[in-house]
């Protein structure tokens, strides 16, 4: 379990240090795919609310922290919707485009769901401004662009490295 | 019973997190001395600018490669232009006095520019809800929050935002296209006074509003707007866009104006944080 909390952690955390930086270059209108948001959502949906509401605090403590937000906002999302999302660890397998699509969608919807309620609790304006700016649709849709190969490339990291082998 | 107390097991770790959460957004919210955020700033800051560093390494050696074929011709026209210079020296010197004689005719003094800290942006934020630049100057160079901040770009200088977090290193920059950063402005020719603020995209228009209905008429498309200087540590005069669109609704008592800005925050590299106002300012 540590290893896979290590392992996703670091790629969510190196994918958030390098949408501020060196993924600027695909930028579109400022917009850069949400890499770090599949990371929760493979955490969580792979491994169950326990892993997820870590990496998703962890994550959302670095998003925060990384640029003009509340710190503290983000995690709190992050690790209810990291739990919510848990619970259906199990019950459906991923395959190559459709569980994956449709589990990001209804994830993004629950996240923006989630982001709105605690933004009117805390007075969060400027997210709430963000939240209905026609760039959040760029960004579920760029994200989505790069959806499949990036689950693809985690379930072979997954299990590659992280699943115990059993040897008969 | 196993799956019983796993379900407790993630509902204790929900509940930490959420916890953990609030009291981050109590700190924070609460108190400056909010060292938590400080030291986290300082440590993910730290990493953006490694990671900036290596991108900016990787994309100077590509751009050095080809870059290199053409400074050879450069080098060669400007061996020429060298010996034209050469004799145009002399010339120089002569103007260079003249020069000196009318600023001092005009009472010129370079004290009366603002004082500033030059920066570099080592992150820009992605995302919907805060935009803001990371700059490679914090609290050890002297840098405090509120400090307004400008650029210059194509010989003409511009407002970029304000200084809103400040760690031991670097310190974030909510930019004018932000919907939570308001701007005391001025039209410079029909001298009006209006509220500036963005849309949360620097590709969308800035804002300015409450505009006297009597400027109706008087602000053409094109005019200048720059900072007024009042109630707020912007200094006056600041160029931050022109007018491109002007809005008049009968049930309003005030006019609202679209504002392209100055600067294109796309291509920005560097800015200044005006870290004092201008001596004239003192004065008043």
């Amino acid at each position: 379990m540590i290893p896979r909390l290590l392992v996703f952690t670091g790629f969510g955390t190196l994918f958030l240090i390098l949408e501020t930086t060196v993924l600027q270059y695909i930028a579109i209108d400022g917009i850069v795919p949400a890499f770090y948001f599949l990371v929760i959502i493979f955490v969580a949906f792979s491994y169950g609310s326990f892993e997820g509401i870590i990496v998703g605090f962890i994550l959302g403590l670095v998003f925060d922290l990384s640029r003009l937000g509340l710190p503290g906002f983000h995690s709190l999302v992050f690790s209810l919707f990291a739990y919510l999302l848990g619970i259906f660890r199990g019950k459906i397998q991923f395959d190559l485009f459709i569980i994956p699509i449709t589990v990001y969608t209804l994830s993004f919807l629950s996240k923006f769901l989630m982001t709105m309620i605690f933004a009117w609790i805390f007075g969060a304006e400027t997210i709430l401004i963000g939240l209905f700016s026609p760039l959040i649709l760029l960004e579920f849709a760029y994200t989505l662009l790069f959806l499949v190969p990036i689950f693809f490339v985690f379930q072979l990291i997954n299990k590659t490295f992280l699943v115990k082998r059993v040897y008969t | 019973m196993a799956k019983m107390t796993e379900g407790r097991r993630d509902l204790v770790t929900l509940i930490v997190a959420l916890v953990l959460s609030l009291l981050l957004l109590w700190v924070s919210g609460k108190t400056r001395l909010a060292s938590p955020l400080d030291a986290g700033m300082t440590v993910v800051s730290f990493f953006q600018g490694i990671a900036s560093g290596l991108g900016n390494f990787f994309g100077n050696t590509i751009q050095s490669i080809q870059k290199l074929s053409e400074l050879q011709k450069e080098y060669d026209l400007l061996l020429e232009r060298f010996q034209e210079l050469e004799y145009t020296q002399s010339d120089l010197t002569l103007l260079s006095e003249e020069n000196r004689q009318l600023r001092s005719a005009l009472a010129f003094s370079s004290s009366l520019q603002v004082v500033n800290a030059p920066a570099q942006i080592i992150a820009k934020n992605a995302g919907v809800y805060f935009g803001s630049l990371t700059l490679n100057k914090g609290s050890f160079h002297g840098i405090e929050r509120g400090m307004p901040v400008v650029a210059v770009q194509d010989g003409k200088q511009g407002l970029i935002g304000k200084v809103q977090e400040v760690s031991h290193t670097t310190c974030l920059v909510e930019p004018i296209f932000s919907p939570g950063l308001f701007v005391g402005v001025r039209l410079a020719d029909s001298r009006f006074d209006g509220l500036l603020h963005g849309q949360g995209s620097s590709s969308e228009p800035l804002i300015l509003q409450y505009v006297d209905m009597e400027a109706q008429g008087k602000v053409q498309i094109g005019e200048s707007v720059i900072t007024s200087g009042l109630y707020s540590r912007y200094p006056a005069g600041i160029p931050i866009g022109t007018i491109n669109a002007i809005q008049s609704r009968s049930y309003d008592n005030s006019l609202e104006f679209e504002v392209d800005p100055i600067i294109s925050f796309a291509r920005l590299e560097y800015v200044f944080i005006i870290t004092e106002k201008t001596i004239e300012e003192l004065l008043e």
